[in-house]
């Protein structure tokens, strides 16, 4: 029996995965500061018993994940405390965890006065938290930098990785750094205040994708299908 | 593809809500001193089939991971304090408040609530009153006999009685400024209610520790923009529809699996 029924097979499971990253960047598509995340895949030679690969046997499995950092583009609110990084880095923020990263700006203030997330994880400035003092007026500048008047508060710590892949996702607008990827600070970030970064999910190219993910796995299927009845033929016409 | 049926669908519920944001906005356009709200949102946990740097071989590792998504959620919603259009009225009671803080006003039940909405009236005994009849904080009672009032930038509120040329000052209008009035509790109306997240309110005289000042004869409109709400209208449409449009494509391909012989 041929087992080019298995090639088609993976194919098909291929198609499911990659169904389910589409699905997860269109139900983030209004997500501020979100990145898509895009599939690889990779094609598997069976090994024979002799050790030798079959270049006849092929399997496409899902190889990796990456996220494409590009730039989102840049939603107004005039609301002082969103801000947007123009260009790469990260915002930084505690948790619980430790030191995770966001490319989501829309902060606002605590209790205590200090610049939070959405989700309350505290801002990093170069100086420890950000607390503007009672009764001021604040303005966040091009640098980052939280002002009150001519005074400068604090300002807002802005890192970037030699390799931004090697982040985890781990939901919640957070990335986490693991062993051995280290932030650094970036000395001239570009902030854009009154601003959000929306998320970079392109809606023609994964619209495009969702077509391409039915139709090939509608022709797996039917690559499946064809394998069982040439097996069937097969055994009836021998058979006889 | 059971990840891409409830990916969808958690992106469906978070469209619907921002439509009824939206929705709730535009319905107070025309809500003096409304301040309009957003749902902000956030990717849900990854499911990490193999982490970036994994072990491919003894010498290799995998540049990158498998990490696959499982939708949106909301994370919460955001009230936009910034300012509203001022519109005049050339009625003295009506107050505006240009900058942060809120009035305070006495709730029925003896508590304190804030509001922006300071179209003020006289109730029968001359309290200063909001248009639900709460009694503003500290109160503020005109005599019997006054004639014309005004009401300063600094919140002073003075009188000129029958007989009289000589305006006397009846009391002083007070600005709560808060910490964090995105934290506040929205209690409809208007009004809204101090919470921990809020932080405790500064009490002072218009003009003084950040509030602003007291504009009479003026009313804030809401800060509702219409073109914004129906531009966010449209875009929350077209992703409602790629949402469900993922849903019938996977729903399609379970059909098609399904119907294997």
């Amino acid at each position: 029996m041929p087992n080019g029924i298995y090639s088609a097979m993976t194919g098909a499971l291929a198609q499911e995965e990659h169904m389910d990253i589409v699905a997860n960047n269109l139900a983030n598509g209004s997500t501020d500061g979100f990145k898509a995340v895009q599939a690889t895949f990779k094609e598997l030679l069976d090994e024979t018993r002799e050790g030798t690969k079959n270049q006849t046997q092929r399997h496409v499995v899902l190889d990796g994940t990456y996220t494409d950092f590009s730039q989102g583009p840049m939603k107004h609110t005039d609301n002082p405390l969103d801000v947007a990084i123009q260009g790469d880095g990260f915002f930084v923020v505690d948790t619980a965890e430790g030191p995770r990263y966001t490319r989501n700006g829309a902060f606002v203030l605590n209790d205590k006065r200090q610049l939070t997330t959405v989700s309350g994880e505290l801002v990093q400035g170069t100086g420890g938290a950000i607390e503007v003092p009672e009764g001021a007026v604040i303005n966040i500048n091009q640098s980052g930098a939280v002002t009150s008047g001519p005074l400068e508060i604090g300002r807002i710590r802005v890192v970037q990785f030699d390799d931004p892949q090697l982040l985890d996702r781990i939901g919640h607008n957070l990335y986490a750094a693991g062993d051995g990827v280290d932030a650094k600070d970036l000395e001239n970030a570009s902030v854009l205040t009154g601003a959000l970064e929306r998320s970079n999910v392109n809606m023609i190219r994964e619209m495009t994708s969702l077509i391409k993910v039915s139709r090939f796995y509608e022709s797996f299927n039917k690559a499946i299908q064809t394998y069982r009845t040439v097996d069937g033929s097969t055994a009836r016409e021998l058979g006889r | 593809m059971f990840r891409a049926l409830s990916s969808a669908a958690t992106g469906m519920n978070a469209q619907e809500l921002r439509v009824s944001m939206i929705s709730n906005n535009l319905a107070n356009v025309s809500s003096a001193g409304y301040k309009k709200t957003r749902a902000e949102f956030q990717d849900l946990l990854y499911d990490k089939i193999r982490a970036s740097g994994a072990k491919t071989s003894d010498q290799t590792t995998a540049p990158i991971g498998i990490e696959v998504g499982q939708g949106v959620k909301v994370a919460g919603t955001h009230r936009d304090f910034s300012l509203g259009e001022f519109r005049q009225t050339s009625n003295a009671l009506d107050l505006a408040i240009e900058g942060n803080g809120f009035f305070q006003v006495q709730l029925p039940n003896g508590e304190t609530a804030y509001t922006r909405d300071g179209s003020f009236k006289l109730d029968s005994q001359g309290n200063l009153v909001t248009r639900d009849g709460y009694s503003i904080e500290p109160s503020i009672t005109m005599p019997a006999q006054a004639k014309h009032w005004t009401i300063s930038k600094s919140g002073v509120v003075s009188a000129v009685q029958a007989g009289s040329h000589d305006s006397v000052e009846v009391g002083q209008i007070q600005i709560a400024n808060f910490v964090n009035p995105a934290g506040l509790d929205a209690m409809g109306g208007g009004i809204f209610a101090r919470t921990d997240a809020a932080g405790d309110p500064v009490v002072g005289i218009p003009g003084m520790n950040g509030a602003g000042f007291v504009m009479s004869g003026f009313q804030e409109m809401s800060n509702v923009k219409v073109i914004e709400e129906m531009v966010d209208m449209i875009q929350a449409q077209r992703a409602y529809e790629s949402n469900s449009r993922v849903i019938k494509t996977a729903d399609e391909m379970l059909r098609t699996t399904a119907s294997l012989k």
